[in-house]
């Protein structure tokens, strides 16, 4: 009779080592592939207006929508907005555009005969980049900056 | 007598033969306006705005990034490269098949199991749950020590779901497909949900697909994008 016991209790143990790999642990159901509605929508609600107003505004830059709302300005300083921390690579040599016509600007206003300089960098930038508005803007306020400063410098010195 | 029957075999040829031209159209391009949106881990949130276009011959994912910054991104089986202006900025050598990507399992009619079959998964349990037809797959035994179990689940033989667990049978992620929209015979989710699971918190993530187009003719420039080696 006792042997009938223990004999009940190792057939048992033999069966989950033996076959314990085809018992399903996990039990199939359809909550399983449920999820939380209410928090997808809450967790998009300010992305679902954001996306609106670029479907709406289409060409609209980042800058105009931070205007709007400064909520979306993360997208600014975001490793999204500028996954390899290169922000800018247009003009040739893979120079970031602004600091491509601030150097010519800047050299080109102190000699002042190489004022030129500016526009022509912003020019290749502008043709460069196949007329990208938002580089040929950099590229501008490069050439503005680097012109005043090289005219600065040159003022400076010759007094 | 046998002018008949030789007339009429033709014309039930020529019959079944149109037939089976009409309903099995082939499906090789995909291209769609696509927004997905995130939270990472500090709760920022992402956008990503463009338009993705696959040829399944090609077999390279290529996406037009217009938000937040415009760049093309494109996906073959062994290197990702993002591309600005005309320039590589980035090239990222991982292995990632296109062929089970959603696009090309879409093309060639096998959604509906993503593709497990192919890649080497066996279907172990078939269960019907709340409209919810669920399968759980096990991986091949080559790879049963590393990979765990999927199920899937489909409503209407269209996919719906595929969980992913862990070696412990835990959830790592989640995906569900709804939405699905039909151009001419072509059945494709209008919006994709991919939920992370980690120790204390989850991360959502929700794909939209808009201006879905099959067998587009033109932007063969997209469909086959050459990167420019400088």
């Amino acid at each position: 009779m006792v042997f009938m016991i223990y004999y009940k209790k190792i057939l048992i143990v033999l069966i989950f080592v033996l076959f314990g790999n085809f018992i399903h642990a996990i039990t199939l159901s359809a909550d399983l592939f449920s999820y939380d509605e209410n928090k997808l929508a809450e967790e998009f609600r300010e992305l679902d207006y954001l996306e609106n107003l670029i479907i709406e505004n289409p060409g609209i830059s980042i800058d105009e929508i931070i205007e709007q709302n400064s909520y979306y300005k993360y997208f600014l300083n975001s490793e999204i907005s500028s996954p390899l921390g290169i922000t800018e690579i247009s003009a040739p040599g893979k120079i970031p555009s602004f600091w491509w016509a601030f150097s010519l600007s800047i050299v080109g206003s102190y000699t002042i005969y190489g004022a030129v300089a500016g526009p022509i960098a912003v020019g290749v930038v502008y043709f460069s980049t196949k007329k990208n508005k938002d580089e040929t803007k950099k590229a501008i306020y490069g050439c503005l900056t680097g012109t005043v400063l090289g005219l600065g410098i040159r003022y400076l010195t010759t007094l | 007598m046998k002018t008949i029957h030789i007339k009429g075999l033709l014309l039930l040829f020529f019959i079944f033969g149109n037939l089976n031209i009409t309903f099995s159209q082939q499906f090789h391009r995909f291209s769609a306006d696509y927004t997905v949106k995130y939270k990472d881990r500090e709760g920022n949130p992402i956008m990503k705005m463009g338009r993705v276009f696959y040829d399944s011959k090609e077999k390279k994912i290529v996406i037009k990034n217009g938000f937040p910054v415009k760049e093309h991104i494109i996906y073959n089986d062994t290197s990702i490269y993002y591309i600005r202006v005309g320039n590589i900025v980035d090239h990222v050598s991982t292995i990632s098949p296109v062929e089970f990507s959603i696009f090309h399992l879409a093309l060639n009619g096998q959604l509906s199991n993503y593709g497990l079959d192919k890649a080497g998964y066996t279907i172990e349990n078939v269960i019907k749950d709340k409209g919810l037809i669920i399968s759980s797959w096990l991986p091949s035994e080559k790879y049963k020590h590393s990979l765990g179990e999927i199920l899937v689940s489909t409503k209407d033989k269209k996919l719906y779901g595929i969980v992913f667990l862990d070696l412990n049978e835990k959830i790592v992620s989640k995906h569900v497909f709804h939405k699905y929209v039909n151009i001419e015979g072509f059945e494709f989710p209008s919006e994709v949900i991919r939920i992370r699971y980690f120790d204390n918190y989850e991360l959502y993530e929700l794909t939209s697909y808009k201006k879905i187009e099959v067998n587009e003719s033109g932007n063969d420039e997209y469909y086959n994008y050459q990167i420019q080696k400088k």
